[in-house]
């Protein structure tokens, strides 16, 4: 071991860095055990060796960052001088473009993400009953007679069933409020991740996604969307059309 | 020339927890995420250096989360980026706002309704505090407490990179630096504990 550093001091820093014979070893954590002073020098000891970590892990980001930005900046190329015929073809083809751009222009202005939400959105029609409570719930009841309102004055001495929670975000989602209904139905997802059952869980999904929509935080929604159409066992699979995630992708990028 | 490869999640996350080809693995979120993010920050009242400068800070924070197994991946990593980069943006947006305050005399009002996420706030400028701190300690001693602490170099390895006599006085030197850092938190208590929270938290 290191004896040219100040004793204890020295022997610390060493079991910090894992140093120590193991009879060392036992001897610190001893002295650990009683010595308030010591335990405060080796929290002073890892907070200065956390501080290290963290500036070289932000170093060493921003060195990759530099190189990245370099490498996104584009090489300029020189333009060989064009032929006639050429430019006119190119000319043509920008005609025809411009006029393909002004149809796209009009469809990417004239959409919103409450346009996409209510063209895509139905209200969720509870006559299957896929969990395993055989009572009807008072949500449920409510939910029925379509009193969004009532179904979120309901609190019980137990958490809500995930059939519930689905109700709820369903409720939340009639009476716009986008945050809890993101809530929600993402309680039905974790609930059921935990359970390892799937209750709900297309539904939750879709509705999720259709909610993040009007929330605009459309790169959820994309994700979801996506992940949806690409599943063929998914329930909302033929409710997830090519064109809904194209105009998803149009709102993300105005 | 360099080989352009994406990584899936699980290698990506294996990489950082394995503290290995992190240069590749941290190229490969630049390549997958960065665009996407930062027309995020854009497209939300910030500059191009504030998108720049908001994903290097996210990509700081997940490196760190993942080795620190806080994230565990309940999400995919595009998500958690997403989320990480929005809540930083936000956190960025309200720390300028109350500076802005501050300067034009907000009513008091104003203050309470930060003071609800200012324990996020205080963590970020701890952080920032932190590295500036570092930044304060001689050349030497960053690069000697960094090759050890943060390239996991032996004083061995370390020897052959600088001009040190032999691995002891590399050994007596980087305990001086080590004393040195941990004197300067110390000497600011807030310091400190930011840094036990990041290592606890």
């Amino acid at each position: 071991m290191d004896n040219s550093t100040p004793g204890l001091s020295g022997k610390l820093v060493d079991f910090l860095d894992g140093k120590l014979e193991p009879s060392e070893k036992q001897q610190i954590e001893k002295l650990l055990e009683t010595d308030k002073e010591l335990r405060n020098e080796l929290e002073g000891l890892e907070a200065a060796r956390e501080a290290v970590k963290q500036y070289g892990l932000k170093q060493k980001v921003a060195s990759v960052h530099q190189q990245m930005m370099n490498e996104n900046k584009a090489p300029v190329r020189s333009i060989a001088s064009t032929k006639r015929k050429i430019r006119y073809a190119i000319a043509v083809a920008a005609s025809i473009l411009l006029i393909v751009a002004g149809f796209f222009g009009y469809s990417f202005y004239s959409l919103s993400s409450e346009k996409v939400y209510t063209d895509n959105y139905r209200l969720y029609d509870l006559t299957g009953v896929r969990d395993s409570s055989t009572e009807e719930s008072a949500i449920e009841t409510s939910y029925k007679a379509k009193k969004f309102t009532e179904v979120l004055t309901f609190n019980f001495d137990r958490p809500f069933t995930i059939k519930e929670s689905f109700l709820r975000g369903m409720a939340f989602a009639e009476t716009g409020d986008n945050s809890n209904a993101i809530l929600s139905f993402k309680k039905v997802l974790e609930d059921n991740n935990t359970a390892h059952s799937t209750i709900f869980r297309d539904e939750a999904e879709f509705y999720l996604a259709l909610t993040y929509v009007r929330n605009k935080d459309f790169d959820f929604a994309l994700e979801l969307f996506k992940n949806i159409e690409s599943n063929p066992e998914h329930l909302y699979k033929d409710r997830v059309s090519s064109k809904l995630i194209r105009q998803v992708r149009m709102l993300k990028w105005r | 020339m360099e080989v352009i490869k994406n990584l899936p999640d699980s290698e990506l996350l294996d990489n950082i927890r394995s503290d290995r080809k992190m240069d590749e693995t941290i190229k490969a979120i630049y390549r997958a995420h960065f665009d996407s993010l930062c027309w995020h920050i854009q497209n939300n009242n910030g500059s191009r250096q504030d998108a720049e400068d908001v994903f290097q800070e996210v990509v700081v924070n997940f490196i760190d989360l993942v080795q620190k197994d806080k994230f565990r991946g309940d999400s995919s990593v595009k998500t958690f980026l997403f989320s990480l980069n929005r809540f930083t943006w936000l956190n960025e947006l309200k720390r300028r706002g109350r500076a802005l305050a501050r300067e034009e005399k907000y009513e008091k009002g104003q203050e309470r309704v930060e003071l609800d996420t200012g324990h996020f706030i205080a963590e970020r400028e701890g952080k920032a505090e932190v590295l500036r701190l570092v930044g304060e300690l001689g050349e030497t001693c960053k690069k000697i407490l960094l090759l050890f602490y943060f390239e996991n170099l032996s004083m061995k390895e370390i020897l052959e990179v600088t001009d040190y006599e032999n691995e002891q006085v590399v050994r007596n030197k980087k305990y001086k630096c080590l004393k040195q850092l941990e004197q300067m938190i110390n000497e600011k208590p807030f310091l400190k504990q930011t840094l036990k929270n990041l290592l606890h938290g």
